[in-house]
């Protein structure tokens, strides 16, 4: 049995996860909203980091921690079985301040696509990420990525019109 | 203006949502489920954290006789279920806890979606989680689940103590301590403390954990345990708190199943080691992280963790902890228009045999304990081998 770390030692790791775990969770509070609402997105993320401090060393030897992390945050809410019966909503309404504009029909029909497409969509589109980033957090492979984006935008243009147009 | 120019534009839209609802804005948050996580990161950065206001019972607490405690079994190996417990309601028929807890709604119109069948217990203490698995030493006061506890173990692996916050004393030990902070909807309080049994490598990590208690209250009970073994006795006994029974199960095992209606559900957990396992680090009930409110249902003490908000309707999570024969339950429930209802649909579940179980399940899906959940999730005390690589989320 090795001696306890000393508490300098523990401290700088400590930090250095910090370090880590600050702007994951912010990816990773975006992919779960886009999966499963704002609402339970952030809950799940929370739940999410939680684990993640809880069991820091597995998380820093890890290969693709925030694709592990993901799963750590939707398993919580299969948990909660909050999944089955909240999955597609993206409302944003109840979160804005009252009368702030939005554009109500593109997230009307971010919600008629599959959790995948929106997830996708949202995480390309909406903010920006590359296919490979998208495809680390899934923990699916680029070319899945690329289908759901593919196909949650052809079903978005014929939900919202062929262009898009507002 | 294209699909992919909305997009772009509506990502500040989304960025506000997410900050109002982090932030504490939008709808109310489910405050049980952040006080999970509140606590849990009180374990691991408690160094960060503030000294909550203390709500001392010291008026409540006495010195008694000592006296002595029951011996702690450990277990091996599984045993397969032969003998068929007596049908009724999983409230008040106590069933062995070398018998499965085979549960079902007799409500009509309820069903069983899913079950998990019963899975080994073979999780032990480790550097990662020292309150994972480990025999204990429990306390439970006056008010039963819904009051204080207090709970006492040891482990044998290294443990970064400084994690747990500030230096305190136990006795002539020096340790760590840690209190949930202010600001966090754990109304109780909850305290955690370690300390090294001695010097050198081959020294054990003492650990005590309670709710209810005050810092001061738990540090010096801390000090009146012995450790002549892994699992302490306290010779000089507060008074009004019992030691809890050391589990008999020749091997622990969870359980769990979804019974639900056209709207509403209830999951209900199982685990044949009473009060222990309940207060596991991956507790199925949290009994150590949730503030609970004691009800009586049926004769049988429940301590019942409320919607949050009380008045919330349709109540999207509710939750009963009770403990009948060897086993405890957890039973949480989602949707539904009233406690009473809840309580109601809690009454209705059943135990029964094997053949009925299986007739009752036979449709069923696989509720499957989740890598999170089985590896390290504080909702499931379970490990189950075959289970312990991260599977791809198939949901959606």
């Amino acid at each position: 049995m090795s001696e306890v770390d000393p508490p300098s030692r523990a401290v700088s790791g400590d930090r250095r996860f910090a370090r880590f775990i600050e702007p994951a969770a912010v990816t990773l509070r975006r992919a779960l909203v886009a999966r499963n609402g704002v609402e339970d997105g952030c809950d799940a993320t929370a739940e999410a980091i939680a684990w993640a401090w809880e069991h820091r060393g597995e998380v820093e030897a890890m290969a693709n921690p925030l694709g592990y992390l993901f799963r750590v945050g939707q398993s919580s809410l299969r948990r909660e079985r909050r999944i089955r019966a909240r999955h597609g909503e993206l409302r944003v309404e109840p979160y804005l301040e009252p009368g702030a504009p939005f554009d109500h029909d593109l997230f009307a029909g971010l919600r008629r696509l599959t959790d995948d497409q929106r997830t996708a969509v949202v995480l390309v589109h909406m903010y920006g990420f590359s296919y490979r980033e998208v495809a680390d957090v899934l923990d699916v492979s680029e070319a899945a990525v690329t289908n759901h984006v593919y196909r949650g935008l052809q079903r978005l243009r014929r939900l919202l019109g062929e262009d898009g147009a507002s | 203006m294209s699909i992919e120019d909305r997009l772009a534009r509506s990502a500040s839209t989304l960025d506000a949502a997410i900050e109002s609802r982090v932030g504490g804005g939008g709808r109310p948050r489910r405050e049980h489920r952040w006080v999970a996580a509140a606590a849990a990161m009180v374990l691991v950065v408690g160094g960060l954290a503030g000294v909550a206001t203390l709500r001392d019972r010291s008026s409540q607490v006495t010195l008694q006789d000592p006296s002595a405690q029951s011996p702690v079994v450990h277990t091996t190996s599984l045993v397969p279920t032969v003998v068929e417990p007596e049908s009724g309601s999983a409230l008040t028929t106590p069933v062995p806890s070398d018998v499965q807890a085979l549960v079902v709604s007799s409500l009509p119109g309820w069903r069983v979606d899913a079950t998990s069948g019963f899975l080994p217990v073979t999780a032990v203490p480790s550097t990662e989680c020292p309150g994972c698995g480990a025999d204990r030493l429990i306390l439970v006061g006056d008010g039963g689940l819904s009051g204080p506890v207090f709970t006492a173990w040891s482990v044998d692996v290294p443990v970064a103590m400084d994690d747990f916050g500030h230096v305190a004393m136990v006795g002539s030990f020096e340790g760590w301590a840690t209190s949930s902070p202010v600001g966090t909807p754990l109304s109780e309080m909850r305290v955690t403390a370690a300390w090294r049994l001695g010097d050198g490598p081959g020294a054990l990590t003492a650990f005590v954990e309670a709710k209810g208690l005050s810092e001061a209250q738990v540090l010096e009970w801390a000090a009146l345990l012995s450790w002549q073994y892994r699992v302490p006795t306290m010779t000089v006994r507060p008074a009004g708190f019992t030691v809890v029974d050391a589990p008999t199960a020749s091997a622990v095992e969870v359980g769990s199943v979804l019974v639900s209606s056209e709207r509403a559900t209830i999951e209900l957990y199982a685990i044949n080691t009473g009060v222990h396992g309940l207060v596991d680090w991956r507790s199925i009930g949290q009994l150590l992280r949730w503030t609970s409110e004691p009800r009586v249902v049926d004769g049988v003490d429940v301590a019942l963790d409320p919607p949050e908000p009380v008045d919330e309707r349709p109540i999207t999570t509710i939750s009963a902890t009770w403990i009948s024969g060897g086993w405890a339950y957890v039973a949480i429930g989602h949707i539904f228009d009233s406690e009473a209802e809840f309580l109601d649909a809690v009454r209705a579940l059943q135990i029964t045999n094997p053949s009925t179980y299986a007739a009752a399940t036979a449709d069923a899906a696989d509720y499957y304990l989740s890598e999170w959940v089985i590896t390290t999730g504080w909702n499931v005390i379970s490990v189950n081998p075959d289970q312990t690589t991260p599977t791809s989320d198939q949901t959606g």
